[in-house]
């Protein structure tokens, strides 16, 4: 009896554990299956997220990239222009017999850095220092728009004829500016490394900049600079007429000649 | 006891399972905010990079329009009447403006410097601040009268009595010097409150003073200074 008993007594009580213990599967099994469904429809969407972001990105890199070639093409036509009507002006100018004012005006326009300007100089090439000992690097190791801007300094104490920044001609409007981890001359942006060009005495001027103080500190702080004499050196003309017309509309000019 | 022994098993590894996803659930999440925002970064600069080469070969183009223009003008009055040297006369104006060969006034700023605690003005100090004035626009800037142009030197010299050379003229170091520059009115508080932080930094080296006008006159770049006889 007592066994039947206790029997007749585990007999409901078991499959009532089972029962429970089946529901739990389920419910285990339920949210595994929903956290599977889950994951696979957030794994497709993020790659369908990344395929369009992919695609957007390809798609102004392409832009970026026809500009470039666009913007060389404009720059190339525009200089090619500008030496055409310099070059119609001075026809014009001695035909009608004014051979004075065109000599003048080459002259004004040399002054004003608006004529491509040949002759020797130096080249001067700054860039950051090649240590690559990471926990080495610091601010005083690179290059910043203050260094450029001493060197520019020192060529115009120097008596240089003409200046330029990575081919960017120094004006009388030329502001040097750091744009994070570029300079900003002129309104165009230049990476690293920065090539100073100078049409002047290149002896001379070889030698100011050897026995600079500043120079020579900056050269012990890590930073690289490199100066060459060069016998011939072109240094391009400002052609941004923009900013010439800017100056034109902006100045109230008093008693012109 | 025997037949529950695979069912622990079984709970433990669904269980594991369960976690392993939740934990990569996880990861997922992080990474994906994490590609997105660098993705948001990169495209935005390349925007920026696009926008601004858009606006350079726009303005490049109306410039090339121009002078296309100007050069057939020109070229078709070669021989007829006098527009083509009106035209002439008008680039040469531009050129001289822009060489810093005319007389010119305007708004703008005047800064007087004279030493502090240096003995004398140097020629570092200058050009601090003619960067400063043309990095906030100044159109046209000249110290002591002498005209500040492309090629202008300003430098030291002598060490008994020192000076300071511009365009090749020199000035007595330990005198004051007068700044004056030309601004758009837009550009005038910029150029002030670039001055004013440079009096700041200066304050102790040098006595700096400022204050703006509305007629600020500067003379053109003379005829017999060095540098208008370099070139």
């Amino acid at each position: 009896m007592p066994m039947s008993f206790n029997r007749a007594d585990s007999e409901p009580d078991k499959s009532k554990k089972k029962l429970v213990e089946n529901i739990l599967i389920m419910f285990v099994l339920m949210m595994l299956c929903s956290f599977l469904t889950f994951q696979i429809r957030e794994g497709i969407s993020t790659q369908e997220q990344l395929s369009a972001s992919n695609q957007k990105h390809a798609a102004y890199l392409q832009q970026l990239d026809d500009l470039q070639k666009e913007n060389i093409k404009l720059k190339d036509e525009n200089s090619l222009l500008v030496e055409e009507k310099d070059q119609l002006t001075e026809n014009v100018l001695n035909e009608q017999g004014y051979s004075e004012l065109a000599a003048s005006l080459a002259e004004i326009r040399a002054l004003a850095g608006l004529t491509e300007v040949t002759g020797s100089g130096v080249t001067i090439t700054l860039s950051d220092s090649t240590i690559t000992d990471t926990s080495n690097i610091n601010q005083s190791s690179l290059i910043h728009s203050q260094d450029v801007q001493y060197f520019v300094d020192i060529l115009k104490a120097a008596g240089a004829k003409a200046i330029a920044i990575n081919g960017e001609r120094i004006v009388c409007t030329t502001n040097i500016s750091c744009t994070g981890p570029t300079i900003r001359v002129n309104n165009s942006r230049y990476p690293v490394p920065f090539i100073i060009t100078a049409v002047c005495d290149p002896n001379a001027t070889y030698d100011i900049l050897q026995n600079d103080s500043h120079i020579i500190f900056r050269i012990s702080e890590g930073v690289e600079i490199a100066v060459e004499k060069n016998e011939s050196l072109v240094i391009p003309a400002f052609s941004d007429s923009t900013v010439i017309d800017s100056l034109m509309t902006e100045l109230e000019v008093v008693n012109p000649s | 006891m025997k037949h529950r022994m695979p069912l622990s098993i079984g709970a433990i590894i669904v269980f594991f399972v369960l976690g392993l996803l939740v934990a990569l659930q996880l990861k997922n999440i992080n990474a994906n905010n994490l590609q997105t925002s660098y993705a948001k970064q990169d495209l935005t600069e390349l925007q920026d990079k696009v926008m601004t080469l858009m606006r350079e070969n726009s303005e490049l183009s109306d410039q090339n329009q121009n002078l296309s223009d100007l050069i057939s003008s020109m070229g078709a009055e070669l021989s007829g009447d006098n527009k083509a040297l009106q035209t002439i006369m008008e680039e040469k104006l531009k050129a001289e403006i822009f060489a810093g060969l005319t007389d010119v006034s305007g708004k703008g700023i005047q800064v007087f410097m004279e030493p502090g605690t240096d003995a004398s003005v140097k020629a570092s100090r200058l050009l601090l601040l003619i960067n400063e004035l043309r990095s906030s626009g100044a159109l046209a800037i000249s110290i002591n009268d002498d005209r500040i142009v492309a090629m202008t030197e300003i430098r030291d010299t002598g060490t008994t009595n020192p000076q300071i050379v511009i365009n090749g003229n020199s000035y007595p170091a330990a005198a004051q010097f007068v700044i004056r520059a030309i601004y758009k009115d837009e550009d005038i508080n910029r150029g002030l409150q670039l001055v004013n932080s440079l009096i700041e930094q200066l304050q102790t080296v040098s006595i700096i003073t400022v204050s703006s006008s509305d007629t600020i006159s500067i003379s053109k770049l003379s005829e017999d200074s060095l540098t208008n006889r370099q070139i």
